[in-house]
């Protein structure tokens, strides 16, 4: 694994940090009684929640980490552990602030005490997130699976938009029935709607492209129709658009006699987590 | 499958610091808010904002300002109207401290003057 320098490697590491966190913490994002319990999250508890998911994240940083080079002395895992805390923070900031649960009026203690509880799920993502999202791992599964099946055009890309199906199910099922949905897509504009649409793009572009890959000409090698990356990313989201409405019909959140603005704010605002979902799944399958 | 390094290398350092500053800035407004002194227990202001005619019914917009130091949970709002003996209510799930909220009144006649006040509450 070679990198041309330094610093193209730690961004590469800051990106998986980052996919990381977004897999492990979206399903909390998408909990109600997380933004309401941060309303009234004390300051000394809020400072403890921050402690407690630092000091999980000691012997993470350690076992999994987001880099994938690993650093074994405690000064270093100390500031690896800084670091993996302060990319769930702003992670979770950023999330909390694009579903529209941070917003004008809201006193700074509900604001902190929101990002708080937020930063605990995603700074555990990017603690874990070496472990799910190493490079040369990824890189062995996807070229053992190649060798298996031997390819084929067609075959390539009904197993990628299966795997992006059944990723994005294993998300949207849980979110789907519940009221998160319908409480984000009311508050946003459609404006706002298309800065989601262009965050799901991009952090399933960087799960699968940037985090999981040394460099996106392995993933490129495959021969799915759908395999360059940006139309393989758009292609995904497709697919994880279509899993959100089914999820949400299935659930009678959404019928074919709304709006469309209803029925395509509500998909969008599911479709967020079902894409990274289903960025999971290509890489699990 | 890892390989061991022996040292930070400078952008390691330099996402390092970077992060030291953002988390210092956290717990700095958290020490802040921890050392202001925050007594006061909920307390609310309630505003009217604007009143609208639409299809011949008045939609009265307010905002519900919590100005104590605690946060609110089912807060309800009740309007009374001169003269009439409904007395339409609203419940807000949760109001923070120093935080507001907005919300509409729906009225078939001209409510005038409305009056709103708040007329229970939760400590979460």
């Amino acid at each position: 694994m070679e990198y041309n320098s330094p610093w193209k490697k730690e961004w590469k590491d800051i990106l998986r940090g980052i996919s990381g966190s977004f897999l492990f913490g979206v399903p909390l994002l998408y909990t109600v009684e997380v933004w309401w319990a941060g309303n009234h999250t004390g300051p000394f508890q809020t400072f403890t929640v921050l402690l407690v998911t630092f000091g999980f994240l000691l012997p993470l940083s350690r076992a999994s980490g987001f880099r994938v080079e690993k650093h074994y002395g405690w000064k270093d895992m100390l500031a690896d552990s800084v670091t993996s805390l302060c990319i769930g923070a702003v992670a979770a900031t950023f999330s909390l602030f694009m579903v529209g649960v941070l917003r004008p009026g809201l006193d700074l203690a509900a604001v902190l005490g929101k990002i708080a509880l937020e930063t605990a799920p995603f700074a555990l993502g990017v603690g874990i997130s070496d472990l799910i999202l190493h490079p040369e791992r990824v890189k062995e599964e996807e070229r053992n699976s190649k060798d298996q099946d031997g390819g084929g055009l067609l075959r390539d890309t009904l197993k990628d938009a299966g795997a992006t199906a059944l990723g994005s199910i294993i998300i949207a099922f849980s979110i789907a029935p519940t009221e998160e949905v319908q409480l984000i897509a009311s508050r946003l504009s459609s404006l706002w709607l298309i800065g989601i649409v262009a965050a799901s793009l991009l952090i399933s572009y960087m799960i699968v492209f940037e985090a999981a890959f040394v460099s996106i000409d392995v993933r490129k090698s495959q021969k799915g129709i759908f395999q360059h990356p940006f139309s393989e990313t758009a292609f995904s989201y497709f697919v994880s658009l279509v899993i959100a409405f089914v999820m949400l019909w299935t659930f009678q959140q959404v019928s074919f006699q709304d709006s469309p603005e209803k029925l395509l704010s509500y998909t969008i605002v599911l479709g967020f987590p079902s894409v990274i979902g289903g960025a999971a799944g290509r890489l699990a399958v | 499958m890892s390989s061991e390094k022996k040292q930070l290398s400078r952008a390691e350092l330099v996402s390092f610091s970077v992060s030291v500053i953002i988390l210092l800035a956290l717990v700095g407004s958290l020490l802040y808010i921890w050392l202001s002194p925050r007594t006061r227990p909920a307390e609310f202001r309630i505003e009217i904002r604007e009143i609208q005619n639409i299809r011949g019914e008045y939609h009265v917009w307010f905002s519900v300002i919590n100005e104590g130091d605690e946060t609110a949970k089912k807060v309800i709002v009740q309007a009374i109207l001169p003269g009439s003996k409904d007395e339409p209510w609203t419940v807000f799930d949760y109001i923070p401290a120093r935080s507001q909220v907005q919300g509409v009144f729906v009225f078939q006649a001209k409510p005038d003057p409305a009056n709103l006040r708040v007329i229970s509450f939760q400590k979460p």
